[in-house]
C-alpha cells in the first residue's frame, strides 16, 4: 500500500517535471518551430486535389496507409505470422478436434449470473457497432482498421468472460470460420494493396490512384476483419483448457 | 430458421443508434455504413439481444422508463442520499444481508431493479440466485426481517416499473 503512493506519487511527479520542462522551458526547442518541414507536408498534401494527396482529411490514417504504407502492411504480415504460429504451435487434427468436443462437453462449465449475462449483452453490441464506426470512419475521423479491430476483440474477451466459449462455437463463430473470415480480411489488404498496380499502371500500395477514398476505406476495413478475427482465433485457440489439450497432444486417451 | 424470422429490427435499430450517435453526424456515408453495419449485425446474432422486437417499439414501455428515470433519479436517489449522509455523521448503521424475492420476468426487468438497488446509496445487489427469483442484497439499516416490509424498503417502486417496462 505504502508502495503503491510512493509509485503514484513519483509518476505525478515525473509527469510535472517533464510537462515544466517542455512547455516553460522548451528543452526540444518546439516553441520558436510548431511545425516541422516533414508535418507540413503532410498537412498540405493529406487532403489536397494535386498529385500527392491521399483524399482523406483524418492526417494520421493518411500517413499510415499510404505515405506510409509499406510499413503498416509489413505490421499485418508480422501479425499474420504471429497468429500462424500459434495456429501452428496448437494446432489439431479434425479427429483431435472431435476428441476436443467430447471432452469439453463432459467438463462441468457454467457462465456468469443474469445481471452479468444481460449487461454484458448490451455492452457487446454497443462495442460491435462503436468499433464498426471506428473502422469506418477511419478515413474520416481519428480511428482506423487497428483500432476498430482492438475494440472489437474486447467484445470477444467479454463473451468469453460472461458466457463461455461454447457460447460462440453454439453461434456459428468456430475456429474453421474465424480463420476463413480472417483471411478474407487478409486478401481484401492485399487485393487493394496490388490493385493500383494492375488497373492504374501505378507502383504496389499506390492507393492514391484509386478513385476517390476507397483506397483507404477498403484497408480499414480489412484491417478491421483482419485484426478482429486474428484476436478471435487465438481466443478460441487458448481457450481450450490446458489438460484438455495436454492429454490429446501426448495421445493419452483411451 | 427462416432469415427473415431471423432478423431482428429490435437490434437493427439499436445497432444504427448506437453507430450513428458514436459517429456523430447523419451524412449519407454514415446512413449507409451504418445500415450495412446494422444489417450484417442484425442478421448474424437474430434476436439474441432483443428477444421480442414489439416490445421494444411499444411508445408505453418508453413512456414507462421516462417516467421511472425521473422518478427514480429525482426522488428515490435524493431520499436515499439524504439518509446515508444521516447516518455517515450519526455514526447509526445495522449493517446485513437480506434476501429478497423477485416477481418481474423478464431479464432485462431483474437487471434494471438489481441495478436499481445498487445505484440507491445504502444498498448493494450482492447476488441473485440461479434461477433468478430472489436477489441478496447488503443493506445499511436492516430494520425488519419481514419480507414484505423489506421489499416495501428496499425495492420500493422499482419492480412495478420493471414489470411495466419490461413484462
Amino acid at each position: 500500500m505504502k508502495r503503491d503512493v510512493f509509485v503514484a506519487i513519483s509518476f505525478l511527479m515525473a509527469f510535472l517535471l517533464i510537462s515544466y520542462a517542455i512547455t516553460v522551458k522548451d528543452v526540444l526547442g518546439m516553441a520558436e518551430n510548431p511545425l516541422r518541414p516533414l508535418g507540413g507536408f503532410y498537412l498540405r498534401h493529406a487532403f489536397a486535389p494535386s498529385n500527392l494527396t491521399s483524399h482523406s482529411p483524418e492526417v494520421v490514417t493518411a500517413i499510415v496507409w499510404n505515405y506510409r504504407g509499406f510499413d503498416t502492411l509489413f505490421e499485418t504480415f508480422v501479425f499474420f505470422l504471429s497468429i500462424m504460429g500459434a495456429l501452428s504451435i496448437f494446432r489439431l487434427t479434425e479427429e483431435q478436434e472431435k476428441e476436443v468436443r467430447s471432452l469439453e462437453s463432459r467438463e462441468p462449465h457454467r457462465h456468469m449470473d443474469l445481471i452479468t449475462r444481460a449487461t454484458t449483452k448490451l455492452v457487446v453490441i454497443m462495442i460491435v457497432s462503436i468499433s464498426a464506426s471506428i473502422a469506418l470512419h477511419g478515413h474520416l475521423t481519428p480511428g482506423g482498421g487497428f483500432q476498430g479491430g482492438s475494440a472489437m476483440a474486447v467484445a470477444a474477451l467479454l463473451l468469453f468472460a460472461a458466457f463461455s466459449k461454447f457460447t460462440l462455437e453454439r453461434k456459428g463463430l468456430t475456429l474453421r470460420h474465424v480463420i476463413t473470415a480472417y483471411a478474407f480480411g487478409l486478401a481484401l489488404i492485399l487485393a487493394t494493396a496490388i490493385a493500383p498496380v494492375f488497373l492504374y499502371d501505378g507502383r504496389l500500395l499506390q492507393i492514391n490512384l484509386l478513385p476517390g477514398e476507397t483506397g483507404l476505406l477498403n484497408l480499414d476495413v480489412g484491417e478491421y476483419i483482419a485484426v478482429t478475427f486474428g484476436f478471435l482465433m487465438v481466443f478460441l485457440v487458448l481457450g481450450i483448457s490446458e489438460w484438455i489439450f495436454k492429454v490429446i497432444l501426448r495421445g493419452e486417451i483411451e | 430458421m427462416n432469415p427473415l424470422k431471423r432478423f431482428s429490427p429490435g437490434t437493427f435499430a439499436a445497432v444504427l443508434a448506437v453507430y450513428l450517435f458514436y459517429t456523430g453526424s447523419v451524412s449519407k456515408y454514415d446512413l449507409i455504413t451504418g445500415f450495412i453495419v446494422a444489417i450484417i449485425v442484425s442478421f448474424l446474432i437474430g434476436h439474441w439481444l432483443i428477444e421480442n422486437d414489439l416490445k421494444l417499439f411499444s411508445p408505453k414501455r418508453w413512456f414507462y422508463a421516462a417516467l421511472y428515470g425521473l422518478r427514480y433519479f429525482l426522488v428515490e436517489e435524493t431520499k436515499t442520499h439524504i439518509d446515508v449522509a444521516k447516518r455517515i455523521f450519526t455514526l447509526k448503521a445495522n449493517p446485513g444481508i437480506i434476501r429478497i424475492p423477485l416477481d418481474v420476468e423478464s431479464d432485462y426487468g431483474k437487471v434494471l431493479v438489481a441495478n436499481s438497488i445498487t445505484n440507491t446509496p445504502g444498498t448493494v445487489v450482492i447476488d441473485i440466485s440461479d434461477d433468478g427469483k430472489w436477489l441478496y442484497v447488503h443493506w445499511i439499516d436492516v430494520s425488519t426481517l419481514d419480507e414484505e416490509e423489506i421489499k416495501r424498503k428496499v425495492i420500493a417502486y422499482f419492480e412495478e416499473y420493471a414489470k411495466r417496462i419490461f413484462d
